[in-house]
Protein backbone atom coordinates (compact mmCIF):
# COMPACT_ATOMS: atom_id res chain seq x y z
CA UNK A 1 0.00 0.00 0.00
CA UNK A 2 1.32 3.38 -0.94
CA UNK A 3 1.76 6.19 1.55
CA UNK A 4 0.07 8.79 -0.63
CA UNK A 5 -3.04 8.46 -2.77
CA UNK A 6 -4.29 11.25 -4.99
CA UNK A 7 -7.27 10.95 -7.28
CA UNK A 8 -8.79 13.36 -9.78
CA UNK A 9 -12.26 12.74 -11.16
CA UNK A 10 -12.80 12.47 -14.88
CA UNK A 11 -14.24 16.02 -14.77
CA UNK A 12 -11.20 17.34 -12.96
CA UNK A 13 -8.89 15.54 -15.37
CA UNK A 14 -10.75 17.07 -18.31
CA UNK A 15 -10.27 20.54 -16.83
CA UNK A 16 -6.54 19.95 -16.66
CA UNK A 17 -6.54 18.56 -20.17
CA UNK A 18 -8.47 21.57 -21.47
CA UNK A 19 -5.92 23.89 -19.90
CA UNK A 20 -3.14 22.08 -21.70
CA UNK A 21 -5.01 22.13 -24.99
CA UNK A 22 -5.51 25.87 -24.69
CA UNK A 23 -1.82 26.46 -24.24
CA UNK A 24 -0.79 24.62 -27.40
CA UNK A 25 0.44 26.67 -30.33
CA UNK A 26 2.55 25.68 -33.29
CA UNK A 27 4.00 27.57 -36.24
CA UNK A 28 6.18 26.60 -39.15
CA UNK A 29 7.12 27.79 -42.62
CA UNK A 30 9.04 26.29 -45.51
CA UNK A 31 9.84 26.71 -49.19
CA UNK A 32 10.43 24.10 -51.87
CA UNK A 33 10.74 23.82 -55.64
CA UNK A 34 8.57 21.44 -57.58
CA UNK A 35 9.85 21.67 -61.17
CA UNK A 36 7.54 24.06 -62.99
CA UNK A 37 6.83 26.03 -59.87
CA UNK A 38 8.04 26.72 -56.36
CA UNK A 39 5.91 27.15 -53.29
CA UNK A 40 6.23 28.34 -49.74
CA UNK A 41 3.85 28.14 -46.82
CA UNK A 42 3.43 29.60 -43.38
CA UNK A 43 1.21 28.13 -40.71
CA UNK A 44 0.34 29.11 -37.16
CA UNK A 45 -2.26 27.12 -35.33
CA UNK A 46 -3.81 26.30 -32.01
CA UNK A 47 -6.06 23.59 -30.64
CA UNK A 48 -9.59 23.98 -29.38
CA UNK A 49 -12.37 21.90 -27.84
CA UNK A 50 -11.79 18.19 -27.48
CA UNK A 51 -13.76 15.68 -25.44
CA UNK A 52 -11.85 13.37 -23.14
CA UNK A 53 -12.73 9.79 -22.31
CA UNK A 54 -10.91 7.80 -19.64
CA UNK A 55 -10.94 4.05 -20.19
CA UNK A 56 -10.67 1.11 -17.85
CA UNK A 57 -7.68 -0.23 -19.76
CA UNK A 58 -5.56 2.71 -18.55
CA UNK A 59 -5.93 4.61 -21.83
CA UNK A 60 -7.30 7.99 -22.78
CA UNK A 61 -9.24 8.89 -25.92
CA UNK A 62 -9.78 12.40 -27.16
CA UNK A 63 -12.44 13.22 -29.72
CA UNK A 64 -13.66 16.41 -31.40
CA UNK A 65 -10.29 18.09 -30.96
CA UNK A 66 -9.98 20.82 -33.56
CA UNK A 67 -6.98 22.46 -35.17
CA UNK A 68 -7.54 26.11 -35.93
CA UNK A 69 -5.17 27.55 -38.52
CA UNK A 70 -4.77 31.14 -37.40
CA UNK A 71 -2.37 31.52 -40.31
CA UNK A 72 -2.33 29.30 -43.36
CA UNK A 73 -0.88 30.97 -46.43
CA UNK A 74 0.65 29.43 -49.51
CA UNK A 75 2.64 31.32 -52.13
CA UNK A 76 2.80 29.56 -55.49
CA UNK A 77 5.45 31.00 -57.80
CA UNK A 78 5.54 30.20 -61.49
CA UNK A 79 6.42 31.83 -64.80
CA UNK A 80 3.80 32.92 -67.28
CA UNK A 81 4.85 32.52 -70.93
CA UNK A 82 4.94 35.54 -73.25
CA UNK A 83 2.24 36.35 -75.77
CA UNK A 84 2.25 38.60 -78.85
CA UNK A 85 -0.65 40.14 -80.72
CA UNK A 86 -0.13 41.64 -84.23
CA UNK A 87 1.12 43.51 -86.01
CA UNK A 88 -1.22 43.57 -88.89
CA UNK A 89 -3.29 45.90 -90.93
CA UNK A 90 -6.59 46.94 -89.44
CA UNK A 91 -7.88 48.92 -92.46
CA UNK A 92 -6.20 47.99 -95.76
CA UNK A 93 -5.75 50.52 -98.60
CA UNK A 94 -7.85 49.23 -101.52
CA UNK A 95 -5.21 50.40 -103.92
CA UNK A 96 -2.14 49.47 -102.14
CA UNK A 97 -0.76 49.27 -98.63
CA UNK A 98 -2.55 49.80 -95.34
CA UNK A 99 -4.59 52.73 -94.23
CA UNK A 100 -4.71 51.79 -90.51
CA UNK A 101 -1.94 49.50 -89.40
CA UNK A 102 -1.74 47.92 -85.91
CA UNK A 103 1.87 47.58 -84.82
CA UNK A 104 1.15 44.77 -82.39
CA UNK A 105 2.40 44.25 -78.83
CA UNK A 106 3.97 41.59 -76.72
CA UNK A 107 3.95 40.86 -73.03
CA UNK A 108 7.10 39.04 -72.11
CA UNK A 109 7.46 35.99 -69.90
CA UNK A 110 7.26 36.94 -66.24
CA UNK A 111 6.95 35.30 -62.82
CA UNK A 112 4.11 35.70 -60.42
CA UNK A 113 3.70 34.50 -56.82
CA UNK A 114 0.05 34.67 -55.91
CA UNK A 115 -0.70 34.19 -52.22
CA UNK A 116 -3.45 31.81 -51.27
CA UNK A 117 -4.67 32.77 -47.83
CA UNK A 118 -6.60 30.03 -46.09
CA UNK A 119 -6.23 31.45 -42.58
CA UNK A 120 -9.11 30.53 -40.32
CA UNK A 121 -9.43 27.04 -41.75
CA UNK A 122 -10.33 24.41 -39.15
CA UNK A 123 -9.24 20.82 -39.30
CA UNK A 124 -9.84 17.97 -36.90
CA UNK A 125 -7.75 15.51 -34.96
CA UNK A 126 -9.54 12.31 -35.90
CA UNK A 127 -7.61 9.96 -33.62
CA UNK A 128 -5.98 10.77 -30.30
CA UNK A 129 -5.17 7.73 -28.21
CA UNK A 130 -2.93 8.09 -25.20
CA UNK A 131 -1.81 6.73 -21.87
CA UNK A 132 -0.05 8.36 -18.93
CA UNK A 133 3.71 8.62 -18.60
CA UNK A 134 5.54 9.35 -15.36
CA UNK A 135 8.88 11.09 -15.69
CA UNK A 136 11.50 11.94 -13.10
CA UNK A 137 13.16 15.12 -14.29
CA UNK A 138 16.68 15.91 -13.21
CA UNK A 139 17.61 19.40 -14.28
CA UNK A 140 20.72 19.16 -16.47
CA UNK A 141 21.94 22.41 -14.95
CA UNK A 142 22.12 20.79 -11.53
CA UNK A 143 25.71 20.39 -10.38
CA UNK A 144 26.83 16.99 -9.04
CA UNK A 145 27.83 18.29 -5.61
CA UNK A 146 24.56 20.01 -4.85
CA UNK A 147 22.18 18.73 -2.23
CA UNK A 148 18.48 18.79 -3.05
CA UNK A 149 18.23 22.02 -1.10
CA UNK A 150 21.13 23.56 -3.02
CA UNK A 151 19.39 22.57 -6.26
CA UNK A 152 16.21 24.29 -5.14
CA UNK A 153 18.01 27.42 -3.98
CA UNK A 154 19.71 27.64 -7.39
CA UNK A 155 16.38 27.15 -9.18
CA UNK A 156 17.14 23.68 -10.53
CA UNK A 157 15.14 21.22 -8.43
CA UNK A 158 14.31 17.70 -9.51
CA UNK A 159 10.69 17.18 -10.48
CA UNK A 160 8.13 14.48 -10.78
CA UNK A 161 6.10 14.92 -13.95
CA UNK A 162 3.06 13.16 -15.36
CA UNK A 163 2.41 13.50 -19.06
CA UNK A 164 -0.41 12.44 -21.34
CA UNK A 165 1.52 10.20 -23.67
CA UNK A 166 -0.11 9.95 -27.12
CA UNK A 167 0.24 6.60 -28.84
CA UNK A 168 -1.68 7.65 -31.95
CA UNK A 169 -2.42 11.10 -33.30
CA UNK A 170 -4.13 11.30 -36.66
CA UNK A 171 -5.27 14.48 -38.35
CA UNK A 172 -7.83 15.01 -41.07
CA UNK A 173 -6.32 16.25 -44.33
CA UNK A 174 -6.52 20.00 -44.70
CA UNK A 175 -9.81 20.62 -46.44
CA UNK A 176 -8.88 23.19 -49.09
CA UNK A 177 -12.02 24.89 -50.35
CA UNK A 178 -12.88 24.82 -54.06
CA UNK A 179 -12.68 28.63 -54.10
CA UNK A 180 -8.93 28.30 -54.23
CA UNK A 181 -9.28 27.87 -58.00
CA UNK A 182 -10.88 31.31 -58.22
CA UNK A 183 -8.13 32.80 -56.11
CA UNK A 184 -5.48 31.49 -58.49
CA UNK A 185 -7.50 32.42 -61.56
CA UNK A 186 -7.96 36.01 -60.41
CA UNK A 187 -4.30 36.30 -59.47
CA UNK A 188 -3.16 35.22 -62.93
CA UNK A 189 -5.73 37.37 -64.67
CA UNK A 190 -4.71 40.44 -62.69
CA UNK A 191 -1.05 39.77 -63.44
CA UNK A 192 -1.68 39.59 -67.17
CA UNK A 193 -3.94 42.63 -67.09
CA UNK A 194 -1.31 44.71 -65.44
CA UNK A 195 1.30 43.57 -67.99
CA UNK A 196 -0.69 44.82 -70.98
CA UNK A 197 0.52 48.28 -72.13
CA UNK A 198 -2.03 50.96 -71.51
CA UNK A 199 -2.16 52.12 -75.13
CA UNK A 200 -3.43 48.78 -76.37
CA UNK A 201 -7.03 49.17 -77.54
CA UNK A 202 -9.74 47.06 -76.03
CA UNK A 203 -10.32 45.00 -79.11
CA UNK A 204 -6.64 44.02 -79.10
CA UNK A 205 -6.85 43.06 -75.42
CA UNK A 206 -9.83 40.86 -76.24
CA UNK A 207 -7.77 39.33 -78.99
CA UNK A 208 -5.03 38.58 -76.46
CA UNK A 209 -7.45 36.86 -74.07
CA UNK A 210 -8.73 34.81 -77.00
CA UNK A 211 -5.16 33.71 -77.69
CA UNK A 212 -4.52 32.86 -74.03
CA UNK A 213 -7.73 30.94 -73.66
CA UNK A 214 -9.29 29.87 -70.34
CA UNK A 215 -7.09 30.96 -67.46
CA UNK A 216 -7.75 27.85 -65.42
CA UNK A 217 -6.57 25.65 -68.25
CA UNK A 218 -3.46 27.79 -68.49
CA UNK A 219 -2.78 27.35 -64.75
CA UNK A 220 -3.36 23.62 -64.91
CA UNK A 221 -0.96 23.32 -67.85
CA UNK A 222 1.71 25.54 -66.32
CA UNK A 223 1.71 23.84 -62.92
CA UNK A 224 1.26 20.35 -64.25
CA UNK A 225 -1.90 19.86 -62.22
CA UNK A 226 -3.77 16.66 -62.77
CA UNK A 227 -7.34 16.96 -61.60
CA UNK A 228 -8.93 19.49 -59.31
CA UNK A 229 -6.95 22.55 -58.19
CA UNK A 230 -8.18 22.28 -54.61
CA UNK A 231 -7.10 18.64 -54.47
CA UNK A 232 -3.75 19.62 -55.92
CA UNK A 233 -3.15 22.26 -53.24
CA UNK A 234 -4.29 19.87 -50.53
CA UNK A 235 -1.79 17.32 -51.79
CA UNK A 236 0.90 19.98 -51.95
CA UNK A 237 0.40 20.82 -48.28
CA UNK A 238 -0.30 17.36 -46.93
CA UNK A 239 2.03 15.21 -49.02
CA UNK A 240 4.73 17.40 -50.53
CA UNK A 241 5.23 19.69 -47.53
CA UNK A 242 4.19 16.99 -45.08
CA UNK A 243 2.40 19.53 -42.93
CA UNK A 244 0.09 16.98 -41.34
CA UNK A 245 3.00 14.90 -40.20
CA UNK A 246 4.70 17.95 -38.65
CA UNK A 247 1.53 18.89 -36.81
CA UNK A 248 0.96 15.35 -35.58
CA UNK A 249 4.53 15.22 -34.32
CA UNK A 250 4.21 18.62 -32.67
CA UNK A 251 1.03 17.61 -30.86
CA UNK A 252 2.58 14.32 -29.75
CA UNK A 253 5.76 15.99 -28.50
CA UNK A 254 3.82 18.70 -26.70
CA UNK A 255 1.67 16.33 -24.72
CA UNK A 256 4.31 13.64 -24.21
CA UNK A 257 7.23 15.78 -23.21
CA UNK A 258 6.66 19.51 -23.01
CA UNK A 259 3.58 20.16 -20.95
CA UNK A 260 2.96 17.83 -18.00
CA UNK A 261 -0.55 17.56 -16.64
CA UNK A 262 0.98 17.46 -13.17
CA UNK A 263 4.39 18.42 -11.90
CA UNK A 264 5.89 19.02 -8.49
CA UNK A 265 9.30 19.39 -6.91
CA UNK A 266 11.13 16.49 -5.40
CA UNK A 267 11.85 16.66 -2.53
CA UNK A 268 8.51 18.33 -1.96
CA UNK A 269 8.42 21.32 0.43
CA UNK A 270 6.00 20.77 3.31
CA UNK A 271 7.18 23.67 5.46
CA UNK A 272 8.31 26.83 3.74
CA UNK A 273 11.60 28.51 4.45
CA UNK A 274 11.61 31.39 6.88
CA UNK A 275 14.10 34.27 6.83
CA UNK A 276 16.35 32.19 9.08
CA UNK A 277 15.36 28.56 8.49
CA UNK A 278 15.63 26.29 5.48
CA UNK A 279 12.45 24.69 4.11
CA UNK A 280 11.46 21.21 5.16
CA UNK A 281 11.27 18.94 2.15
CA UNK A 282 10.21 15.34 1.88
CA UNK A 283 11.41 12.92 -0.77
CA UNK A 284 8.64 11.41 -2.88
CA UNK A 285 9.32 7.95 -4.26
CA UNK A 286 7.68 5.30 -6.45
CA UNK A 287 5.25 7.64 -8.20
CA UNK A 288 2.73 5.92 -10.47
CA UNK A 289 -0.26 7.26 -12.38
CA UNK A 290 -3.13 5.30 -13.86
CA UNK A 291 -6.61 6.00 -15.17
CA UNK A 292 -9.84 4.10 -15.23
CA UNK A 293 -13.19 5.18 -16.56
CA UNK A 294 -13.90 7.30 -13.48
CA UNK A 295 -10.68 8.95 -12.42
CA UNK A 296 -6.93 9.32 -12.50
CA UNK A 297 -5.13 7.82 -9.51
CA UNK A 298 -1.63 8.85 -8.46
CA UNK A 299 0.22 6.76 -5.89
CA UNK A 300 3.50 7.55 -4.19
CA UNK A 301 5.57 6.83 -1.13
CA UNK A 302 7.33 9.11 1.29
CA UNK A 303 11.00 8.36 1.09
CA UNK A 304 13.12 7.69 4.14
CA UNK B 1 -15.95 2.34 -5.70
CA UNK B 2 -13.90 5.23 -6.97
CA UNK B 3 -12.03 7.61 -4.69
CA UNK B 4 -13.82 10.53 -6.36
CA UNK B 5 -17.38 9.20 -6.34
CA UNK B 6 -18.50 12.21 -4.31
CA UNK B 7 -15.78 14.74 -5.01
CA UNK B 8 -13.42 15.90 -7.73
CA UNK B 9 -10.14 15.69 -5.93
CA UNK B 10 -9.13 13.23 -3.25
CA UNK B 11 -5.95 13.06 -1.24
CA UNK B 12 -4.93 10.64 1.47
CA UNK B 13 -1.76 9.92 3.40
CA UNK B 14 -1.17 6.78 5.44
CA UNK B 15 0.13 6.97 8.98
CA UNK B 16 3.41 5.36 7.95
CA UNK B 17 3.91 8.19 5.46
CA UNK B 18 2.94 10.83 7.99
CA UNK B 19 5.42 9.35 10.46
CA UNK B 20 8.19 9.60 7.88
CA UNK B 21 7.15 13.21 7.23
CA UNK B 22 7.38 13.90 10.97
CA UNK B 23 10.83 12.35 10.97
CA UNK B 24 11.90 14.61 8.09
CA UNK B 25 10.56 17.67 9.89
CA UNK B 26 12.44 16.70 13.06
CA UNK B 27 15.75 16.29 11.23
CA UNK B 28 15.37 19.33 8.95
CA UNK B 29 13.93 21.74 11.48
CA UNK B 30 15.35 20.46 14.78
CA UNK B 31 14.97 23.81 16.51
CA UNK B 32 11.22 23.21 16.52
CA UNK B 33 11.72 20.21 18.79
CA UNK B 34 14.79 21.09 20.87
CA UNK B 35 14.92 23.96 23.37
CA UNK B 36 17.80 24.92 25.61
CA UNK B 37 19.57 27.80 27.25
CA UNK B 38 22.58 29.16 25.40
CA UNK B 39 25.13 27.32 27.55
CA UNK B 40 23.44 23.96 27.02
CA UNK B 41 22.75 24.46 23.32
CA UNK B 42 26.43 25.22 22.69
CA UNK B 43 27.75 22.20 24.55
CA UNK B 44 26.75 18.85 23.05
CA UNK B 45 27.95 17.13 26.22
CA UNK B 46 25.06 18.71 28.08
CA UNK B 47 22.28 17.65 25.72
CA UNK B 48 19.92 15.05 27.06
CA UNK B 49 19.80 13.30 23.70
CA UNK B 50 21.69 13.71 20.42
CA UNK B 51 19.92 15.87 17.86
CA UNK B 52 19.66 14.08 14.52
CA UNK B 53 19.76 16.54 11.65
CA UNK B 54 20.52 16.72 7.97
CA UNK B 55 23.80 18.23 6.76
CA UNK B 56 21.78 21.08 5.19
CA UNK B 57 20.77 22.29 8.65
CA UNK B 58 24.30 23.11 9.76
CA UNK B 59 25.56 23.90 6.25
CA UNK B 60 23.01 26.72 6.13
CA UNK B 61 23.69 27.89 9.66
CA UNK B 62 20.36 26.74 11.05
CA UNK B 63 20.26 26.12 14.82
CA UNK B 64 19.71 22.72 16.37
CA UNK B 65 18.14 24.32 19.44
CA UNK B 66 15.83 27.21 19.98
CA UNK B 67 17.55 29.29 22.60
CA UNK B 68 15.40 30.07 25.63
CA UNK B 69 16.00 32.05 28.79
CA UNK B 70 17.29 30.27 31.87
CA UNK B 71 14.74 28.93 34.29
CA UNK B 72 14.36 31.69 36.90
CA UNK B 73 15.13 30.93 40.50
CA UNK B 74 12.04 32.24 42.24
CA UNK B 75 12.64 35.10 44.60
CA UNK B 76 16.07 35.94 43.27
CA UNK B 77 16.14 39.45 41.82
CA UNK B 78 19.27 41.12 43.16
CA UNK B 79 20.69 39.89 40.93
CA UNK B 80 18.24 37.64 39.13
CA UNK B 81 19.46 34.05 39.10
CA UNK B 82 18.67 31.42 36.50
CA UNK B 83 19.31 27.77 35.83
CA UNK B 84 20.29 26.18 32.56
CA UNK B 85 17.97 23.55 31.16
CA UNK B 86 17.01 21.76 28.01
CA UNK B 87 13.81 20.18 26.74
CA UNK B 88 13.81 17.87 23.75
CA UNK B 89 11.13 16.05 21.84
CA UNK B 90 13.01 13.00 20.65
CA UNK B 91 10.22 10.91 19.23
CA UNK B 92 6.83 11.63 17.69
CA UNK B 93 4.68 8.96 16.17
CA UNK B 94 1.08 9.03 15.01
CA UNK B 95 -1.52 6.28 14.72
CA UNK B 96 -4.70 6.97 12.74
CA UNK B 97 -7.97 5.26 13.52
CA UNK B 98 -8.38 2.33 13.85
CA UNK B 99 -5.65 2.37 16.46
CA UNK B 100 -3.16 -0.43 15.94
CA UNK B 101 0.38 0.80 16.52
CA UNK B 102 0.24 2.82 19.74
CA UNK B 103 -1.23 1.01 22.77
CA UNK B 104 -3.44 3.42 24.67
CA UNK B 105 -3.25 3.59 28.49
CA UNK B 106 -6.48 3.08 30.42
CA UNK B 107 -6.52 6.77 31.22
CA UNK B 108 -7.29 7.46 27.56
CA UNK B 109 -10.19 4.98 27.36
CA UNK B 110 -9.05 2.57 24.68
CA UNK B 111 -9.79 1.63 21.98
CA UNK B 112 -9.12 4.72 19.89
CA UNK B 113 -12.40 6.29 18.81
CA UNK B 114 -13.40 6.58 15.18
CA UNK B 115 -12.07 9.60 13.29
CA UNK B 116 -9.32 10.12 15.86
CA UNK B 117 -5.58 9.71 16.05
CA UNK B 118 -3.23 8.87 18.85
CA UNK B 119 0.18 10.37 19.31
CA UNK B 120 3.20 8.99 21.10
CA UNK B 121 5.73 11.57 22.16
CA UNK B 122 8.98 11.06 24.02
CA UNK B 123 10.13 14.11 25.92
CA UNK B 124 13.55 14.36 27.45
CA UNK B 125 14.74 17.20 29.56
CA UNK B 126 16.81 18.28 32.48
CA UNK B 127 17.62 21.22 34.71
CA UNK B 128 21.20 21.99 35.67
CA UNK B 129 21.62 21.37 39.35
CA UNK B 130 24.14 23.93 40.60
CA UNK B 131 26.84 23.03 43.05
CA UNK B 132 27.02 24.79 46.41
CA UNK B 133 30.13 26.56 45.15
CA UNK B 134 28.13 27.97 42.27
CA UNK B 135 25.38 29.11 44.62
CA UNK B 136 27.99 30.79 46.76
CA UNK B 137 28.83 33.10 43.84
CA UNK B 138 25.52 34.87 44.33
CA UNK B 139 26.24 38.08 46.32
CA UNK B 140 24.57 37.78 49.68
CA UNK B 141 21.86 40.43 49.83
CA UNK B 142 24.10 43.31 48.95
CA UNK B 143 22.73 44.62 45.69
CA UNK B 144 19.13 45.02 46.78
CA UNK B 145 19.44 48.60 48.00
CA UNK B 146 21.49 49.70 44.96
CA UNK B 147 18.94 48.26 42.59
CA UNK B 148 16.14 50.23 44.19
CA UNK B 149 17.94 53.52 43.92
CA UNK B 150 17.01 55.85 41.07
CA UNK B 151 20.49 55.67 39.54
CA UNK B 152 20.76 51.91 39.57
CA UNK B 153 21.66 50.11 36.33
CA UNK B 154 19.96 46.79 35.62
CA UNK B 155 21.82 43.95 37.28
CA UNK B 156 22.96 41.15 35.01
CA UNK B 157 21.40 37.79 35.62
CA UNK B 158 23.60 35.08 37.10
CA UNK B 159 23.17 31.68 35.49
CA UNK B 160 24.36 29.00 37.84
CA UNK B 161 26.42 26.12 36.48
CA UNK B 162 26.10 22.52 37.52
CA UNK B 163 25.25 19.04 36.40
CA UNK B 164 22.30 18.45 34.06
CA UNK B 165 20.07 15.66 35.32
CA UNK B 166 18.16 14.37 32.32
CA UNK B 167 14.99 12.34 32.34
CA UNK B 168 12.67 11.07 29.60
CA UNK B 169 8.90 10.76 29.63
CA UNK B 170 6.54 8.99 27.30
CA UNK B 171 3.46 11.01 26.57
CA UNK B 172 0.46 9.59 24.79
CA UNK B 173 -2.23 11.82 23.40
CA UNK B 174 -5.40 11.39 21.40
CA UNK B 175 -6.91 13.99 19.14
CA UNK B 176 -8.71 14.77 15.95
CA UNK B 177 -8.04 16.67 12.76
CA UNK B 178 -10.24 19.55 11.73
CA UNK B 179 -10.49 21.94 8.85
CA UNK B 180 -9.30 25.46 9.38
CA UNK B 181 -9.26 28.33 6.93
CA UNK B 182 -5.92 30.12 6.88
CA UNK B 183 -7.02 33.27 5.11
CA UNK B 184 -8.72 31.78 2.08
CA UNK B 185 -6.69 28.57 2.17
CA UNK B 186 -8.42 25.45 3.45
CA UNK B 187 -6.04 23.73 5.81
CA UNK B 188 -5.83 20.81 8.20
CA UNK B 189 -5.20 21.37 11.86
CA UNK B 190 -4.51 18.57 14.32
CA UNK B 191 -5.77 19.14 17.84
CA UNK B 192 -4.93 17.11 20.92
CA UNK B 193 -8.03 16.39 23.04
CA UNK B 194 -6.60 14.29 25.86
CA UNK B 195 -3.14 13.39 27.06
CA UNK B 196 -1.54 11.01 29.52
CA UNK B 197 1.96 11.19 30.92
CA UNK B 198 3.16 7.73 31.80
CA UNK B 199 4.55 7.12 35.26
CA UNK B 200 4.20 10.52 36.93
CA UNK B 201 2.84 10.95 40.43
CA UNK B 202 1.19 12.48 42.34
CA UNK B 203 -1.94 13.02 40.29
CA UNK B 204 -1.83 16.77 40.74
CA UNK B 205 1.68 16.95 39.31
CA UNK B 206 0.67 14.80 36.37
CA UNK B 207 -2.39 16.95 35.72
CA UNK B 208 -0.29 20.09 35.69
CA UNK B 209 2.27 18.51 33.39
CA UNK B 210 -0.50 17.27 31.08
CA UNK B 211 -2.04 20.72 31.00
CA UNK B 212 1.25 22.38 30.15
CA UNK B 213 2.24 19.79 27.53
CA UNK B 214 -1.18 19.65 25.91
CA UNK B 215 -1.26 23.42 25.68
CA UNK B 216 2.24 23.45 24.22
CA UNK B 217 1.48 20.80 21.64
CA UNK B 218 -1.77 22.45 20.55
CA UNK B 219 -0.18 25.88 20.30
CA UNK B 220 2.74 24.55 18.24
CA UNK B 221 0.36 22.61 16.00
CA UNK B 222 -1.67 25.77 15.40
CA UNK B 223 1.28 28.07 14.88
CA UNK B 224 3.74 25.87 13.04
CA UNK B 225 2.18 22.71 11.71
CA UNK B 226 -1.12 23.65 10.12
CA UNK B 227 -0.95 22.04 6.70
CA UNK B 228 -2.80 23.42 3.70
CA UNK B 229 -4.90 20.76 1.97
CA UNK B 230 -3.08 21.79 -1.20
CA UNK B 231 0.15 20.60 0.46
CA UNK B 232 -1.44 17.32 1.47
CA UNK B 233 -2.37 16.85 -2.17
CA UNK B 234 1.17 17.66 -3.36
CA UNK B 235 0.04 20.88 -5.07
CA UNK B 236 -2.03 18.93 -7.57
CA UNK B 237 -2.31 20.87 -10.81
CA UNK B 238 -6.03 21.57 -10.36
CA UNK B 239 -5.10 24.04 -7.60
CA UNK B 240 -3.31 26.25 -10.11
CA UNK B 241 -6.12 26.53 -12.65
CA UNK B 242 -7.83 29.87 -12.99
CA UNK B 243 -10.84 28.22 -14.63
CA UNK B 244 -11.96 26.43 -11.49
CA UNK B 245 -12.37 27.04 -7.81
CA UNK B 246 -11.86 24.29 -5.26
CA UNK B 247 -13.72 23.98 -2.00
CA UNK B 248 -13.79 21.29 0.64
CA UNK B 249 -16.59 18.84 -0.10
CA UNK B 250 -19.47 19.38 2.35
CA UNK B 251 -21.52 16.91 4.37
CA UNK B 252 -23.47 15.45 2.66
CA UNK B 253 -22.13 13.79 0.61
CA UNK B 254 -18.88 13.40 2.60
CA UNK B 255 -19.65 12.85 6.32
CA UNK B 256 -16.10 13.46 7.55
CA UNK B 257 -13.83 15.86 5.76
CA UNK B 258 -11.07 15.48 6.69
CA UNK B 259 -11.54 11.84 7.56
CA UNK B 260 -9.21 9.95 9.86
CA UNK B 261 -9.91 6.33 9.04
CA UNK B 262 -8.35 3.25 7.47
CA UNK B 263 -4.99 4.31 8.97
CA UNK B 264 -5.08 7.38 6.77
CA UNK B 265 -5.99 11.04 6.83
CA UNK B 266 -8.15 11.86 3.84
CA UNK B 267 -9.36 15.11 2.33
CA UNK B 268 -12.00 15.70 -0.34
CA UNK B 269 -12.34 18.72 -2.61
CA UNK B 270 -15.12 19.72 -4.99
CA UNK B 271 -14.44 21.70 -8.14
CA UNK B 272 -16.60 24.46 -9.56
CA UNK B 273 -15.98 25.91 -13.00
CA UNK B 274 -15.51 29.65 -12.98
Amino acid sequence: MSDITLAASANAFEQIFTNIVQNFTYSKSDTASFGPFSASYAIALHLQDGTLTLNNDNTIDVSDLEIVFDTLTVDVCFTLPGWCVGGFCVVPDPWNGCLVPFPGFCIGAFSICPTIDLSGLVSEVTEFDAGLRVNYYVDPARLPGWSDLDAELHGHPNKWQIFINPTLVDINPIDVPATVANILENAVKNAIDSAIPSWVPGWAVDLLWDIIGPILNLIVDLLGIVGDIADWLESLLDDSFNILSFIETAITDYFAGQYPIYEFEDPYPVLEATPTLIPVKIPIRDLTATVDSQEMVVLANVGA
Amino acid sequence: MAFTDHCDLYGAVREAGVNRVISHIMTQRPSLFNYATTAVAHDAELWCQPVPHTPDVTNHGNPLFTIVNPLPVLGADAPPVGLNFCAQLTKAEIDFSPGNTIPLPQALNPPLADQHFSLLLRLCGGIECPTQDAINQVPPGGQLSDQRSSTAVPVKEIVLQGRLDCFCLDVIAIGHIQRQMLGAVPSLLAQVDEMDVVGVEPVGLEENMVCYLKTTVNVVLREKLTIAIEKLMLSFSLFGLSTVTLATTPNPPIPNNPAVEDDQVKAFMTMTSV
